[in-house]
């Protein structure tokens, strides 16, 4: 993180502070319901609520950036340009 | 009850992606109160970079239900790619250059511009992906796929495994994936760190090479409006791990142009790689908004690190319509292999003393490929979507920058414009 220019130093800052202040709220831990999850449950709520782009993105940044994978595993290559 | 969004539903090059997170989506899955029998979906993306690579990829995917909350998903995925891609030969400011490309024609570089190799490809893959709940809140997904292109083709499989635990608050996941992939470049393999000036030095045999991902996983609800998931991956690579197309330039430390018959060698990369990265990433529903962010630390014994950190915040509208802001931010640091040019004389001030190399060949490793490099990616962009009754359609429009750490490589900037339509039977 040392050699990052200030104003993506910045951006880095911003969203884990962000994180931190999510995650606050979000620890007000709860054991809820099977009838409360009702937020949760929602398409747009899902870990993965869009498959299809999550493999373009996957796509897109394994073949464009030397890291892969993290959210799932990731097999299989291509000859990616 | 059943989820669409458990469904294994992964395409080619992260067919095996899919199995994980299907499962790791399950903590939610379980709260889903909404039957589907087949769901059918599509996507087509462009993605294209300025005076460089475009890509038209396509993927259909069809999911079953089956009895017991069973699920067989199928995927069929079909590319284009095109265009021009980096070769790793280092920018000349004074000089044209002429490179060779994989099929042996010779261009000529003007002065100042990046050397790229003309391409054109295309890649067709299919995957299959079954998920079973079983007793006491296990699920397994196991899948296999299969992809190919002209000089590259990749086949494997996966197993997932995950435990609701907690009246379901918890789930724990491990998975593990595999492939084996064949390499046989065009115009034939090339010999490590050797002259590439012609296009000679290849050998007409092919290369393979192994992969091995695995995950462990744990996903979290914290309260009625929170969910939490934190993962650990580690994956090896084994064999073939060069790319046959690139080349890393041989200048004259003096002059800073290609020497005369040794302008350019082939680049060499180990045969092993393990990586390992931890991911975590919250999801919070505030009061008119979803915020999703997440921070991806990775590093492996290539000496690469990097932070990623992925920021998408969701606003549903009027009307079952959505609108979707996504803010990503990817820093890494080169491979310890990574060089722009190697260079022949004498040391002087703008040269890395560990760039002077009196001969290429006795290298362990070396690759100009500026991926390697260090380098900082930058992605902004919307999604916007619309519900119906029987179906969605959302369309997103990103823009991706991608710019060198050194400001020796020309800034990247691409265009990702993709359209799904889903629908429910």
């Amino acid at each position: 993180m040392r050699s990052l220019h200030p104003k993506k130093y910045f951006f880095v800052i911003n969203c884990l502070c962000l994180f931190f202040i999510l995650l606050t709220t979000a620890c007000d831990y709860q054991r809820i319901k099977p009838w409360h999850r009702d937020i949760l449950s929602q398409d747009r709520a899902q870990l993965v609520s869009d498959t299809l782009e999550f493999d373009a993105d996957e796509h897109i940044y394994s073949s464009k950036e030397a890291p892969k994978g993290g959210q799932g595993i990731g097999g299989g290559g291509c000859g990616c340009n | 009850m059943v989820n669409p969004q458990n469904k294994p539903t992964r395409s080619i090059r992260a067919a095996l992606s899919a199995a994980t997170c299907s499962l790791l989506a399950l903590s939610t899955p379980s709260i889903k109160a909404e039957e589907v029998g087949i769901q059918a979906s599509s996507t087509s993306m462009l993605y294209a970079e300025y005076e460089r690579v475009r890509v038209f990829e396509n993927i259909i995917s069809v999911t079953k239900e089956l009895e017991n909350e069973q699920t067989l998903t199928a995927k069929f995925v079909v590319d284009v790619m095109a265009g021009a891609s980096p070769n790793g030969a280092a920018t000349i400011r004074e000089a044209t250059q002429t490179i060779t490309s994989p099929s042996g024609n010779q261009t000529n570089i003007a002065a100042g511009k990046q050397a790229t190799n003309p391409f054109f490809d295309q890649r067709m893959g299919i995957s299959f992906d079954w998920s079973k709940p079983w007793q006491h809140y296990w699920t397994t997904t196991s899948g296999i796929f299969y992809s190919t292109e002209r000089d590259y083709s990749a086949s494997g499989g996966s197993l997932s495994i995950g435990k609701d635990l907690f009246n379901r608050h918890t789930t724990l996941t491990a998975a593990i994936a595999g492939s084996y992939d064949h390499v046989k470049p065009q115009g034939g393999t090339p010999i490590e760190l050797r002259i590439a000036d012609t296009g000679n030095n290849k050998l007409a045999q092919s290369k393979h090479k192994i992969f091995v991902d695995s995950v462990l996983g744990v996903s979290q609800i914290l309260n009625r409006r929170s969910l939490l998931q934190i993962n650990y991956s580690y994956g090896l690579r084994q064999g073939y791990l060069n790319d046959p197309y690139k080349v890393i330039s041989y200048l004259d430390s003096g002059t800073g142009l290609p020497r005369i018959g040794s302008k350019y060698y082939y680049e060499k990369r180990p045969d092993s790689r393990k990586m390992q990265s931890i991911y975590s990433r919250l999801l919070h529903h505030l009061k008119n908004h979803i915020v999703s962010l997440s921070y991806r630390y990775y590093f492996d014994d290539w000496k690469i690190r990097s932070h990623t950190v992925d920021l998408k915040l969701t606003t549903p509208l009027k009307n079952q319509h959505e609108l979707q802001w996504h803010a990503r931010m990817h820093s890494q640091q080169q491979a310890y292999f990574y060089r722009y040019a190697l260079y022949n004389g004498n040391l002087n001030a703008d040269i890395n003393s560990r760039d002077i190399v009196v001969n290429p060949a006795t290298l362990n490793a070396a690759s100009a490929d500026y991926r390697l490099g260090s380098l900082y990616s930058y992605t902004l962009g919307a999604k916007y979507k619309i519900r119906f009754k029987w179906a969605e359609i959302d369309t997103r429009l990103e823009y991706l920058q991608q710019r060198d750490k050194n400001n020796l490589f020309a800034t990247l900037h691409a265009v990702i414009l993709q359209m799904t339509v889903k629908a429910k039977f």
